[in-house]
Formats: C-alpha cells, sequence, structure tokens
C-alpha cells in the first residue's frame, strides 16, 4: 500500500481551509444571534444536499475546473458576508446571498476534493478519508478564530493558497483536469443490488448523523477539551480509511461501531476512554463512502454527495426537534450501531 | 446542555425556531426543493447504474 501523499495532504489543507472559511463567517456573524437558526440550517442544506447535483455536473463536464471555480466562489461568498455586517436593513438579504456563493463553493470544494483523492487513489480509501479529515480540524479552527476580527485576511490568503495549490497538484501528475476521467478501483460491495446498498449505506449516514449529536460527552467543560473533540474526530475520521486499507473495510467498519459503544456509553465522565469512542464513531465515514463508490463505480461525485445529502438529513431533525432524554440517546446509540455493523455485514464482502 | 456533544451545541440551546415565520417559510421551501433534487438526482444515478 503505497498513499499518495501529496494528494491526500493537499485535499487535506484545501477542506481545512474551506471549513476554517465557513465556521468563521458563521460564528462571527451569528454566534447565538438572532439569525442563529435560519442561518444554520440553510447552511447545512445548501452546503451538503446540492453535493449530489455538483457531483453529477462536474463528471459530466471534465474541462471544468472545480478546484478555481470552487475556492473564487467561496471567497466572493465570504467577502459578501463579511462585508454585510454593515449593511444596516439589508443585513438578512446580503447575508443570504453571501451564504448562498459561500455554501456553493463550498460544495464544489468538498466534491472537487472527493473527485481527486478517490479516481487517483487506485482502488484505496486512505486519500479520501485523509481528505474527508480535514474537516473537522477546520470547523474548530474556524469557530476559535470567529473570536478575531483581523484573522479574516489571513484565512482568506490562506483560502486562496489552497485553491492554487490544489490546482497545481491535480497538474503535478500530468492529468491535468483529466483526473475526473480515471476510473474508480474501489471493489468493496457484495454482488447485491446498487439500491440495496445506497439505501442500507446512506442509511448508516443519516442515523449516525443524528446521533452524533447525541454523544454523551459531560468531560467537555473548556475550549481545550473541545479542541481535542473535533481531533479525535477528524483523527477518527482519517484513520477509518487508512485502517481499512490495512485490516479490510468491513473488519474495520464493524469492529470500529461494536467497540465504540461501551467506549461511549461509559465515558460520560472519561475524557480520553470518550475521545476513543468518538474517534471509532467516526472512522465508519470513510468506509460508507468506500462503500457507495464501490457501487456507483463511475459515478464518486454522486457517491460522495449521497453521504452529504445522508448527513444533512440526519442533522436536519436537530433544528426542529433537539435531542431526546439521554436515556434514549443512550439506546439510539446502541441500537445504531449495532444495525450499521449489520448493514456493513451485509454490504460489504468478506476479504475488503 | 453540557452533557451533549458540542458539534453544535448553539442549535441544541437554541432548539426552539426563533424566527418570523415570514422569513422562515421562504427558506424552508428553498431548501426543501433542493433536498427534493437531491433526492431525485440520487435515484436516477442508480436507476442508470443498474441498467449498465
Amino acid at each position: 500500500m503505497s498513499i499518495k501523499w501529496k494528494t491526500a495532504s493537499t485535499n487535506w489543507f484545501m477542506h481545512f481551509c474551506v471549513e476554517v472559511v465557513c465556521f468563521y463567517c458563521l460564528y462571527r456573524l451569528f454566534d447565538g444571534g438572532d439569525y442563529w437558526w435560519i442561518m444554520a440550517i440553510s447552511y447545512d442544506a445548501l452546503a451538503f444536499a446540492p453535493q449530489v447535483v455538483i457531483g453529477e455536473f462536474f463528471e459530466k463536464h471534465p474541462k471544468i475546473k472545480p478546484f478555481p471555480i470552487g475556492g473564487i466562489t467561496l471567497i466572493i461568498g465570504a467577502i459578501i458576508m463579511i462585508l454585510g455586517e454593515n449593511a444596516g436593513t439589508l443585513f438578512f438579504t446580503v447575508e443570504l446571498i453571501g451564504l448562498f456563493f459561500l455554501t456553493i463553493g463550498n460544495g464544489i470544494m468538498h466534491i472537487a476534493g472527493a473527485l481527486r483523492t478517490l479516481r487517483v487513489s487506485d482502488g484505496r480509501l486512505s486519500e479520501s478519508a485523509i481528505f474527508v479529515g480535514g474537516g473537522s480540524f477546520g470547523v474548530i479552527t474556524g469557530r476559535l478564530l470567529a473570536k478575531s476580527s483581523g484573522a479574516f485576511i489571513v484565512i482568506m490568503i490562506l483560502m486562496l493558497a489552497a485553491t492554487i495549490l490544489s490546482e497545481l497538484e491535480t497538474r503535478s501528475d500530468g492529468s491535468d483536469n483529466n483526473f475526473i476521467k480515471i476510473p474508480c478501483k474501489h471493489d468493496l460491495v457484495k454482488d447485491i443490488p446498487i439500491a440495496h446498498i445506497v439505501l442500507i449505506l446512506g442509511g448508516i449516514v443519516v442515523v449516525r448523523g443524528y446521533i452524533g449529536y447525541g454523544l454523551p460527552t459531560a468531560w467537555n467543560q473548556t475550549t481545550i477539551q473541545t479542541i481535542f473533540l473535533f481531533c479525535f474526530m477528524g483523527l477518527g475520521k482519517m484513520l477509518g480509511g487508512v485502517l481499512s486499507d490495512i485490516f479490510g473495510a468491513r473488519k474495520v467498519g464493524v469492529l470500529s461501531c461494536l467497540i465504540a459503544i461501551p467506549c461511549l456509553l461509559i465515558s460520560n465522565n472519561i475524557m480520553w476512554l470518550s475521545l476513543i469512542g468518538v474517534a471509532l464513531f467516526s472512522m465508519t465515514m470513510a468506509i460508507t463512502l468506500g462503500g457507495l463508490v464501490s457501487a456507483l463505480k463511475d459515478k464518486p461525485g454522486i457517491a460522495f454527495g449521497v453521504t452529504t445529502l445522508g448527513l444533512f438529513l440526519g442533522t436536519a431533525p436537530m433544528f426542529f426537534f433537539g435531542l431526546p432524554s439521554r436515556m434514549i440517546c443512550d439506546i439510539l446509540i446502541t441500537v445504531m450501531s449495532i444495525l450499521s455493523a449489520t448493514g456493513f455485514m451485509y454490504c460489504l464482502k468478506k476479504n475488503r | 446542555m453540557k452533557n451533549y456533544t458540542v458539534l453544535l451545541d448553539e442549535i441544541v440551546s437554541y432548539g426552539s425556531i426563533p424566527n418570523e415565520p415570514s422569513e422562515i417559510v421562504p427558506i424552508l421551501i428553498v431548501i426543501s426543493i433542493v433536498v427534493a433534487i437531491a433526492i431525485i438526482a440520487t435515484i436516477i444515478a442508480v436507476k442508470r447504474n443498474k441498467s449498465k
């Protein structure tokens, strides 16, 4: 196994910067304010749900370069949002326009990173998992930087650098944008109907997106502990792909689901055990993506879009109903983790 | 509320919908349309892949 580190690390950095920009804008402008709810749900919906369509578009038009388009759209959106802070009565309208550009740019960059890492990885999950893992580090960094108005210019420069680096990286192996035509070699799923795989693996993303909010972390009281929490989420996502390439996706998927249950349920006040549980819980992300790509082989953009759509569908109920009681959350974590493990056993090949 | 993860703990804190319906309804309609298009695109992609 030889991971393409240049592709993986460039896209990790790109994903990190994308989330820093988005969460900087959201927390700087709306954190706890009157518009928080509506902007948060709009961000989730417009960044996550349309990625299926964005993926389909860039696969149909391989000559169009997704990295520069996505990066510039995102930067324009962020600038509109930050300038809109002083728009007076037009504040909400200007912010919605800015959010539209920000989320579309976000979606394009995600799809671009997914297409690049999935198509050049020769069937491995490591590259795409490392790319996906960058997001968690970016979310917490953006939230922390939101307290500083001077940080905006720095993150804009970083985002521009990430866009240029990502585009240059696609040219470094001579493939230019032709990487969008490289066939995906992922072969993780059994010979069962594609609809079953999409429904089951998509369903796993939905339920885990929902119960992700209900993980017991009473220990988390300080900023440094929150940083640890997000870092372990990111590490879990990255390790999920790397360990799958070494030991097999099915083994890693089933074991991470099952071992996460006791780690999460008994560790409400034990930080390190809880962090291990969170990392194990996050590992399934790369495996569901790998399974979906294996099923929708020539459509990795759509496969990635299904996971982000699932994440939105999983998180949407939170906006309307909040969380159930602690006991119900614990029951959901247990039942859903067992169902996820069963889903992996049904969909994924034994030796993969 | 600190019993729960802080992924977006503010949403839990502001669990009730705070905005005026006149602001929320149009945005929820747009969100519903976007999600519906995404689901339809997924179904079409699965059907196309199946027929190959």
